[in-house]
């Protein structure tokens, strides 16, 4: 009996909402629109999460600007959270010192499972996990462990990306996930692509990036 | 505490198993050794979570599980004393037991794709209710 999914309950019990960002392709922006999502719905007043679940490959800390060698995790009823840019940020990141962490099969579900049930977030009125690309065993296990989920799927424009995308919304339908936006990134009929975006990485909430994907999130929050 | 959290978890499985049960005759818990569980603080929290939830608890045994890990590359089986490990190092294992990746590679080959076979973390072991 693994203990630990009952605690994931107890955890996650105070958060409202949990939207997953998800692409069957890598590189699309998940990550991007993870943090612009949160660092959004902070700057409206909410206080929102952020967890990244890319466990082997963990990168949303540097749009955050947070640097995981400076970061000294505090224990009460479990870890808390960093908090970063209006965001409570936690990434595996802050366990490995920014090594590689090569992880197989249970090894990833393990993992997933011992951050969410260490994790204290609190009252969250919304908490955004960011996630690996494809349908393998990190998000297969969010999906599982994590309650009230809805997903934001990211996808970009080309005809491999778009079939794929397709894939994975029949899929989130089959599971009964609801789709809260499929934001198409790098594209005209969706968030543009803006060539200076690597540079501005460090600020990234100023950036026009940021304030698009805030507005597509507001328009389909129904909140 | 973290170990707060780990026993939570611990008391919510239990109860979930049981339904509605009014005494934890006899508790084993197992601890694996890479996450540096103090048995002491698992079973505070253990016996005050319990009781507040009305729960009689009896006998709380510990019993402690050597690391075993072993290669995918070479087969090759080996233990580790997360007790010799630096400071920093033994409490990134102590939130979460799977940073062992980071940080060890295989003794006879050098790789850092193995299994913890034994010895990973907190579970829970038997349980006896009345
Ligand atoms: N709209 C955009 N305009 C310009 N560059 C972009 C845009 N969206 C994303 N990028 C760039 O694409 C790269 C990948 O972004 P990001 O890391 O968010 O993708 P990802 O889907 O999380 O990747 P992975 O699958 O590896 O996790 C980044 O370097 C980012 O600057
Ligand atoms: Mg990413
Ligand atoms: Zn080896």
């Amino acid at each position: 009996m693994d203990p630990r999914v009952h605690g994931i309950r107890r955890m996650l019990s105070g958060i409202r909402r949990i939207w997953v960002v998800l692409s069957p392709k890598g590189g699309v922006g998940k990550t991007l629109v993870s943090v612009c999502t949160a660092i959004g719905l902070a700057r409206e007043g909410r206080t929102v999460g952020l967890l990244d679940a890319d466990v082997t490959n963990p990168t949303a800390h540097i749009p955050l600007g947070v640097d995981p060698r400076g970061v000294e995790l505090r224990e009460e009823e479990g870890v808390v959270p960093v908090r970063a840019k209006g965001v409570l940020f936690m990434s595996p990141v802050f366990f490995t010192e920014d090594r590689a962490l090569p992880l197989r099969g249970w090894e990833i579900s393990s993992i997933l499972r011992e951050l969410l049930a260490i994790t204290n977030w609190g009252r969250l009125d919304c908490l955004v996990v960011d996630t690996p690309p494809g349908l393998a065993d990190e998000t297969l296990e969010l999906l599982l462990l994590l309650p009230r989920k809805e997903a934001i799927l990211v996808s970009t424009p080309s005809p491999m990306a778009s079939t794929s995308a397709r894939r994975m919304e029949e899929f989130l339908r089959d599971e009964g996930i609801p789709l809260l936006a499929h934001i198409e990134n790098m594209s005209p009929r969706g968030i543009p692509y803006y060539p200076n975006l690597d540079a501005e990485i460090g600020h990234i909430e100023g950036t026009e990036f940021c304030r698009k994907v805030s507005e597509i999130i507001r328009s389909v929050q129904n909140d | 505490m973290h170990e707060w959290a780990l026993a939570n978890a611990i008391v919510d499985a239990l109860l979930a198993h049981a339904g509605e049960p009014r005494e934890v005759k006899f508790l084993e818990i197992r601890l694996g050794k890479l996450q540096s569980v103090a048995p002491e603080d698992i079973e505070f929290w253990l016996r005050q979570l319990l009781e507040e939830r009305g729960v009689k608890v009896g006998e709380v045994k510990f019993v402690q599980e050597e690391v075993v890990l072993r290669c995918r590359r070479c087969g090759h089986e080996w233990s580790l004393d997360p007790s010799e490990a630096p400071e920093t190092v033994r409490e990134y294992m102590h939130f979460v037991p799977e940073a062992v990746h980071a940080f060890y590679r295989c003794p006879r080959c050098g790789s850092h794709d193995y299994e913890v076979v034994r010895g990973r973390g907190v579970y829970i072991g038997k349980v006896v209710f009345r």
